[in-house]
């Protein structure tokens, strides 16, 4: 009986390595190792188009079931709405990504759900203008707690899960707000930069245990409902390709969670071509 | 496929149409050429075995139908690299071309434009990082790095920008793209790497620099750091068996894979304009950085 159990373990290792062998990365990426299909969670999902949608859109076209997390479930649902509609698989979580227990309860009902979370994207933020001597320090704890927080707090919940499974894909939206300090956006850019510290000290720590961790810096405008809204005619004035189109963008993020490990990215940057910089 | 989005349609009225209309555009993932009816030409300097990185971004642009030019100083590598793309079903033309030298890069150019195939993609992929302590470094050896790396990305990035807005592309608004290979000596300097270390930092700001005064143009520059070692012919071919022995001890997936790295600078080749990679770095998952 033992010698029987144990060439059963020799053949699933076997069959395990034949699969990789046969199938690669992609397929390493959609099956867990203990047999749960793979999810994607979206913090800070937003209405359509936006950054955290759209990445939720293409992860549902790339076969994921995907959970969008955000404040306004309103905005939310009409973005699951669009991913139904193109025959994903998605349901809508409230969370305040600053709240600790809502980030857990998240990460649970993934759990509950069946599914493994495969990738995590980390998508908030509140790029303002903050007149620096007006600035309260309350005000730039509030920000702080939204942009990198938020981070930390995301991470760990992922990482608990991911590291036992020695795989998954934890990738967070940057801006050039993260490399340098313009004026009046002093209070947003440290909170940006601190976000990129956690996400390029994750990586360090956690690639070699096999989670991948990317920081993207967004450099431009976002072409999406909140510009529109914000400054109406701007985006025809300045013409086709002059803000990031948030499909293009949630391309890029679905190859970075693609790559295999032997040849991963930490940071790169996405900007639209006739943007100065 | 090069992206068409945007041309030649109505305007779409919310953000949220435009929004659809493009994703059906940047997701349908099809080989480049099938969108218009003329073939596309690859350049990549700086190529050598099939198994390298230059040799396996040719051999990725091939696979999407591109036809490539592959060239490099050793005529018996680039041969048998133009003859393994074959194999697998692509185009390819060996040429011999030294990256420091003008002549041969107007050459290359001129056979790459008598061949009349629009050039859209040139990837310059030279350097050798051959340890040398700073002390026993001499002006000569600074100057052969500085002229590999920098030099001669200057001239293959000049020439391939021109002949790209020379021949635009009628479909899509991104005319060309050229990637620039880069290493972690890119961005800082390590002992015993001072020469290589300078060159290379030398031509990140040449691509840097070129980025931005093309990108508005519709030439996409983008650079890209390798960061750790590459399992290719190179590192297996080191001496009494070094680099088996290197390959062995980063243990599995340790080592870049060419045709991995191959695929994303594809991927940045295929980004729609209106999201660029100008940086990007690539280390196995393992790798200390």
């Amino acid at each position: 009986m033992t010698g029987n159990n144990g060439d059963r373990g020799v053949l699933r290792r076997l069959a395990g390595q034949l699969i990789r062998e046969r199938f690669g990365g992609a397929m390493q990426k959609r099956v867990d190792n203990d047999g749960r299909p793979a999810a994607a969670l979206i913090f800070g999902a937003g209405a359509l188009p936006g950054i955290g949608a759209a990445v939720g859109l293409r992860a549902a076209q790339g076969g994921l079931r995907v959970y969008l997390a955000g404040r306004s479930l309103d905005k939310l649902e009409a973005s699951a709405q669009v991913i139904r509609d193109a025959s994903g698989q998605v349901e809508v979580l409230q969370v305040d990504a600053r709240d600790p227990d809502a980030i857990e309860a998240a990460y649970k009902r993934v759990d509950a759900d069946g599914y493994a979370v495969d990738l995590v994207v980390h998508n908030v933020g509140t790029n303002r203008p903050r007149k620096f001597l007006e600035l309260k320090p309350e005000q730039l704890e509030r920000d702080w707690e939204a942009d990198c927080l938020s981070g930390f707090l995301i991470a760990q919940g992922a990482l608990k899960r991911m590291l036992a499974r020695g795989r998954g894909t934890l990738l967070f939206t940057g801006a050039s707000a993260s490399l340098r300090g313009k004026a009046g956006f002093g209070g947003f850019a440290a909170s940006k930069a601190g976000l990129r510290m956690l996400a390029q000290s994750l990586a360090r720590e956690f690639g070699p245990q096999g989670i991948h961790v990317a920081h993207i810096v967004i450099d431009g405008m976002v072409d999406g409902q909140r510009l529109r809204d914000a400054l109406p005619g701007l985006l025809e004035q300045q013409g086709e390709a002059s803000a990031l189109d948030p499909a293009s963008i949630a391309e890029t993020y679905w190859q970075l969670y693609q790559q295999p490990r032997s040849t991963w990215t930490h940071e790169l940057d996405l900007r639209p071509a006739p943007e100065t910089w | 496929m090069l992206p068409t989005a945007g041309n030649g349609r109505a305007p779409l009225n919310s953000a949220s149409d435009r929004f659809l209309d493009k994703l059906g555009s940047v997701t349908s993932n099809q080989p480049s050429n099938t969108s218009g009816t003329t073939q596309q030409s690859a350049v990549v300097v700086g190529a050598g075995e099939r198994k390298g990185i230059g040799g396996a971004v040719a051999a990725h642009a091939a696979r999407e139908g591109m036809h490539v030019f592959v060239a490099g100083r050793t005529r018996e590598k680039i041969e048998r690299c133009a003859a393994a793309i074959e194999r697998e079903g692509g185009a390819a033309t060996p040429v011999v071309c030294d990256s420091t030298s003008a002549d041969d890069i107007a050459a290359l150019f001129a056979t790459i434009a008598t061949a009349g195939l629009p050039l859209r993609l040139a990837v310059y992929n030279t350097g050798r990082n051959v340890p040398a302590p700073f002390m026993q470094s001499t002006a000569e050896l600074l100057r052969g790095h500085w002229r590999r790396c920098a030099v001669g990305g200057l001239m293959v990035g000049q020439a391939a920008i021109k002949a790209m807005l020379a021949d635009p592309d009628d479909l899509s608004s991104h005319h060309g793209t050229v990637i620039f290979t880069g290493a972690s000596a890119s961005l800082r300097g390590r002992p015993l790497f001072a020469g290589f270390s300078a060159a290379k930092a030398g031509l990140r700001a040449l691509a840097q620099s070129a980025a931005r005064e093309f990108g508005p143009q519709g030439i996409h520059v983008a650079h890209v750091v390798i960061d750790g070692l590459v399992d290719g012919d190179v590192v297996q071919g080191l001496d009494a068996g070094i680099g088996k022995l290197l390959l062995r001890r980063k243990g599995e997936d340790g080592a870049l894979q060419p045709d991995d790295v191959a695929k994303t600078f594809w991927m940045v080749h295929q980004q729609h304009r209106s999201a660029w990679t100008h940086e990007l770095d690539l280390r196995p998952y393992a790798e200390g950085f």
